[in-house]
């Protein structure tokens, strides 16, 4: 992921960010930290609200809490619902397990830790450049 | 033979209404209509707000949960729990059609055979029949 950008576009209009099924005690822990990182749209999953935001929303981040969704059925729906848009994907839950799927660069892998920092951090945009560009 | 004073189960005296608990959009297209022309009908996501104000505040005879994308094993237990003083009915649906009804008035479990909202509603019907006196006076 070193090295990849957000498309300038992405950065321009500022990070959309969509926060998808919480739990009170995600959304208590989440809604202040994600919406310091830019515009938080949160839905319930399923119905119409997450419908329309996968059509029109854009997200650049997608926080999914699976505490009480079957991830073996919602984490194909959800990552087929994104593949034109390829946000990152982050799947957390109440047990403190999380998952990421960046769709743009597509690569995959646990999360150790799922704490507002640690999802944040994955929207942190590098600032080490390649020698020589 | 004459008649006993007319004995009617507790639930009669409630309030006839469903909330259907974090609906497909499919499922809310096909529960919907039907339901709301028998009874009230509230409709709520879950998890979230709208779920704990009506596991709070409403009095529901009916309680269906759609669990297409939930865990069921980790949803029924707490479904039971939120609302086991309130007797509803819970029905566990999803879209593959398979549901599972607790009465938690009468301790009743098991499998529908029929997923229907005329199933449904037979779950909650009135008793339309009155006692008599087995003994006429």
């Amino acid at each position: 992921m070193l090295g990849q950008r957000r498309p300038r576009s992405a950065r321009r209009r500022g990070r959309r960010l969509l926060l998808v099924g919480p739990t009170l005690p995600t959304t208590r822990a989440l809604e202040a930290p994600l919406s310091a990182l830019g515009e938080l749209l949160v839905v319930p999953f399923p119905g119409p609200a997450f419908d329309r935001a996968v059509a029109g929303y854009a997200a650049d981040l997608v926080v999914v809490d699976v505490t009480y969704l079957d991830e073996a059925r919602v984490r194909p729906l959800i990552l087929h619902r994104f593949e034109t848009i390829r946000p990152m994907v982050v799947f957390v839950s109440e047990t403190g397990e999380g998952w990421w799927d960046d769709l743009r660069a597509g690569t995959s892998g646990p999360m150790m830790a799922t704490d507002p920092e640690a999802i944040c951090a994955l929207m942190t945009e590098p600032t080490l450049r390649v020698a020589g560009s | 033979m004459t008649r006993s004073a007319p004995r009617r189960r507790l639930r009669s005296t409630r309030p006839r209404l469903a909330l259907l608990v974090g609906l497909t959009p499919m499922m809310m297209r096909a529960l919907e209509g039907p339901l709301s022309l028998r009874m009230d009908v509230a409709a709520v996501a879950f998890p979230g707000d709208a779920f704990e104000a009506a596991a709070s505040e409403l009095q529901p005879c009916l309680v269906v949960v759609d669990v297409t994308y939930l865990d069921e094993a980790r949803v029924r237990p707490l479904m039971i729990d939120r609302f086991s003083r309130k007797g509803p009915v819970l029905v566990f649906v999803s879209e593959s059609g398979r549901a599972w009804s607790d009465d938690l008035e009468s301790g009743c479990s098991g499998p529908m055979e029929t997923f229907t909202v005329a199933a449904l509603l037979a779950l909650v019907a009135r008793p339309a029949l009155t006692l008599v006196s087995a003994h006429p006076a």
